[in-house]
């Protein structure tokens, strides 16, 4: 497997709390933080591209879709502001 | 003649001078927006002053997204909404620069996101505008819009396709 460096330091007190929880897992440092970054960028990455809602998310985004609302004044004066001023070129 | 021109990010663009005071976003800016356009993840766009010529000043800028948005029910809603994954555009950062404040950019900003997002919309369909505000300051500056809250304890905002819609006819009406 290619690998690439990224250089970091960490604080005594964080590398020693990474340390402390790896013992705890039996696992190395190195594969520790591995696997750490690695779920916590998936996580980014997939808020990103997919979001699955929760119970709540779904009903508050079906009462929206449902009765859409009505396009305030501060939208419409901005929405004329930018026709007016603002050229969209690519 | 309008003063302000919006562009895809490019290297014209001088973007490594952007300060908007929320440093995360403009990190984002200088070192990722232009990989992620390559890559397809997403695209950036910048407010230029019109007449701007290389290297041009960035005022303010957004990066837009595709997003599925997945439910496993739609509750209350008595016909439903497909059960399938649907889509929607996701802005995932807009950010003015702070020399550039007090010009009504970020307001120009939010309505330029809300067109291009319902011409998206028009071409291959969605559901409508997610925002991903950075802080609660931020999810303030959106409501002032017309944005809602999708959960109580979320940063995450929507607007609907139809709002986006109407937006622009009572505008140019």
């Amino acid at each position: 497997m290619a690998t690439k460096r990224i250089n970091t330091r960490f604080p005594v007190g964080l590398a020693e709390k990474i340390e402390y929880a790896a013992a705890l897992r039996g696992v190395a440092v190195a594969a520790f933080i591995h696997e750490a970054v690695a779920e916590r960028a998936d996580r980014i990455i997939e808020a990103e591209s997919h979001w699955q809602l929760t119970r709540e998310e779904s009903a508050n985004l079906a009462t929206m879709i449902a009765n859409p609302p009505k396009p305030n004044q501060t939208m419409l004066n901005a929405t004329k502001l930018a026709v007016g001023h603002v050229v969209i070129r690519s | 003649m309008s003063s302000y021109a919006l562009e895809i990010l490019a290297g014209c663009h001088s973007r490594g001078e952007f300060v908007s005071g929320l440093e995360p976003v403009d990190r984002y800016l200088r070192e990722t927006a232009r990989c992620h356009l390559e890559k397809g993840v997403s695209v950036t766009r910048v407010l230029v002053a019109a007449a701007a010529t290389p290297p041009k000043a960035v005022l303010g800028f957004f990066t837009l997204s595709n997003i599925t948005v997945e439910a496993k029910e739609w509750p209350g809603v008595p016909k439903g909404l497909p059960r399938q994954a649907v889509s929607a555009v996701l802005l995932g950062r807009l950010a003015v620069a702070k020399s550039a404040h007090g010009r009504g950019i970020g307001s120009m900003l939010v309505a330029t996101v809300c067109q291009l997002a319902r011409e998206t919309i028009a071409r291959t369909g969605g559901v409508g505008l997610v925002v991903d505000a950075a802080n609660e300051d931020i999810v303030g500056f959106y409501t002032k819009y017309g944005f809602l809250r999708v959960a109580s304890d979320s940063l995450r905002m929507f607007l609907p396709a139809v709002s986006l819609e109407t937006g622009m006819v009572i505008a140019n009406g």
